[in-house]
């Protein structure tokens, strides 16, 4: 089971942005995109998400060509998060978290309430629901996206079959605390039928965190593998042209710059 | 830690509950505003009326004819535009995810206004049967109405986001563009055609009556109750146009139906009653002031909100100076423009 991607061109302006991309996110795994910037890491989760029609190649679900599903039917199995942030109206947290309930119609079902409220204290931002969205820190908006994110993907306990969550640098504004909660979170959805795929730029929470990583460079993956294939010294020094060293130390990688 | 979670949950439990039946409170509050400002307006004016007595029988024969014939279609016609204005501009707002956007500022309802005098003019030549000609002047505005929203945002979409400033400045131009047409319809127009146009266009509910009325009420009540359907995906919507996607709305069909009808609410209006400002703009802002954003209170809101205004209004309008009446754009814009330079003001548009 998993949400696939097989020759995947997406261009922009006559410029392959992603430039045949084989990636496969895989149940019970949390894979991680890493790579410089610009290196076409967000556009690769655009269309794994669904939003883009790549100009070449194919993006399945479970083998099944991802434009065959309707947008209801995808927003039962994959939840998104990135990193934008335009909402213009003044909005509560309480009533953002509730538009990730997609299980009725209104959110206001008692289930969808205890769902939110547990989600929340899981993320950290109960203190935050009765708050207007557009007063909060960027950390704090993003817990709050994360934590909605999540809400779309809850399901009770006797419900089966695979799920993906796909994010795009989920903790960049966080600080380390809430950026350990956050992948640790990801780490345990991993072991209910869920795959993950995370963009990071932060190497060693990849390295810690991941079971799979993708190193991405100008459209292309140029390694990708079980973390310790990946995360090594002469691959990453090459892809981001700055000397990176990396040491094994208690049976974890830890990455240095110089 | 556990403690706290609990009481985190009780009170959000509650605060949710109570979240829905406070909507009902509000929303049953506004509906007995609109009732009694419905009541007073039928009584009140050159004549003055007695709802007891048309109720129990002993009205004159005078007094029936001035609230079945005059005052009834008026009340209602005016409450109908009022809503559609209103719900049409809180869905804009949605849509352009732009607190500014009023269908008469970004030029929708002049879009209308083109429809409409195009019939006018050229209507009579085309020599329609009676029963649709009365559709043909609401059908022409929705065109223009739909046209222009349509315009708009392909024209967005083409240039990514639609910043508040651009959208006002296209508004600009479309109203200047729709002007260009309507002094050329007027010049174009005979003496009688042009006496209607003239009539009309100062934007009043002193011509209604049941017949002119009827089609145009009935687009406007369809096309409000089709947009409150759309509440919670519009609230949605307003996470960006991929998350909304993300979350299992057809973001593409959502637009084309909001589109669609809200021109439908604008379009009906114009065609009976001219070009109306700033009730699009006014009321959704108040509703949101007072009882929060969330689509699910702001389109029922705006909408039994705006009709309350606009009988007002046109109350206002009718009484002032009796027995002359002052066109009721007027009266719309003599209280929309001070609220539109305040919102300016304030740093949050």
């Amino acid at each position: 089971m998993s949400l696939s991607a097989h020759g995947l061109v997406v261009s922009r302006r006559g410029k392959n942005i992603i430039d045949g991309v084989d990636i496969s996110i895989e149940v019970g795994k949390l894979s991680a995109v890493i790579g410089p910037n610009g290196a076409g890491k967000s556009t690769l989760l655009s269309a794994l998400a669904g939003d883009l029609t790549p100009s070449k190649g194919i993006v399945t679900i479970d083998d099944r060509p991802i434009e065959k599903f309707s947008p209801a039917t995808l927003a039962k199995i994959r939840s998104v998060m990135y990193q934008s942030n335009n909402i213009v109206f003044d909005f509560l947290v309480e009533e953002i978290l509730v538009m990730g309930w997609i299980r009725d119609a209104f959110g206001r079902s008692p289930l969808a309430t205890k769902t939110v409220t547990e989600l929340a204290e899981v993320c950290g931002v109960t203190s935050l629901l009765g708050r207007s969205f557009l007063t909060l820190s960027g950390g704090e908006k993003q817990r709050v996206q994360f934590c909605r994110a999540l809400v779309q993907l809850w399901r009770p306990s006797g419900e089966h079959g695979p799920r993906y969550l796909l994010l795009d640098e989920p903790t960049s504004s966080l600080d380390v605390s809430y950026e350990l909660g956050v992948l640790k979170i990801l780490k345990d959805l991993t072991g209910n039928e869920t795959g993950v795929l995370v963009v990071l730029h932060d190497l060693n929470l990849a390295s810690y965190f991941s079971d799979n990583i993708y190193l991405m460079d100008e459209g292309r993956v140029v390694a990708s593998g079980e973390t310790q294939e990946v995360i090594r010294s002469d691959t990453l020094s090459g892809v981001y042209e700055t000397p990176i060293s990396v040491e094994e130390r208690e049976g974890k990688l830890h990455v240095y710059t110089h | 830690m556990k403690d706290d979670a609990f009481e985190a949950s009780r009170s959000l439990s509650l605060e949710v509950t109570g979240k829905s039946r406070r909507e009902n409170i509000i929303l049953i509050i506004l509906t007995v505003m609109l009732v009694s400002i419905g009541v007073l307006a039928l009584s009140s004016g050159a004549v003055p009326l007695s709802i007891g007595a048309l109720l129990d029988g002993s009205a004159k024969d005078l007094d029936i004819t001035i609230f079945s014939e005059i005052r009834g279609p008026r009340v209602l016609l005016s409450g109908l535009v009022g809503a559609s204005l209103a719900a049409a501009g809180a869905v804009l707002q949605g849509l352009f995810r732009n607190p500014l956007a009023d269908p008469g500022l970004i030029g929708v309802s002049s879009g209308a206004a083109l429809g409409a005098v195009s019939m006018i003019v050229f209507g009579s030549a085309l020599d329609l049967p009676d029963w649709i000609a009365v559709y043909s002047m609401p059908l022409a505005a929705i065109i223009g109405a739909m046209a222009v929203t349509f315009f708009l945002y392909t024209f967005a979409n083409y240039y990514g986001h639609f910043s508040v400033v651009t959208v006002l400045l296209v508004g600009i131009a479309i109203n200047a563009l729709a002007s260009v047409g309507i002094g050329a319809f007027q010049y174009l127009s005979d003496d009688a055609q042009l006496r209607s146009l003239v009539f009309w266009m100062m934007g009043s509910f002193g011509r209604a009556d049941w017949i002119t009325v009827m089609p145009a009420a009935s687009i406007m009540l369809v096309s409000i109750l089709v947009l409150i359907r759309q509440s919670t995906q519009l609230d949605r919507l307003q996470l960006g146009e991929a998350e909304a996607f993300h979350l299992g709305i057809n973001v593409k069909k959502l637009k084309r139906l909001v589109i669609l009808v809200s021109a439908g609410a604008v379009g009906a209006g114009v065609a009976l009653s001219g070009i109306i400002g700033f009730v699009g703009l006014v009321v959704p802002h108040l509703v949101r002031l007072l009882f929060g954003v969330s689509h699910r209170i702001l389109i029922p809101g705006s909408a039994l909100l705006g009709a309350c205004l606009m009988i007002s209004a046109d109350l206002v309008s009718r009484i002032v100076i009796i027995p002359s009446e002052l066109p009721v754009g007027l009266v719309t814009s003599a209280l929309g423009a001070p609220f539109f330079l305040w919102l300016i003001a304030r740093a949050r548009v």
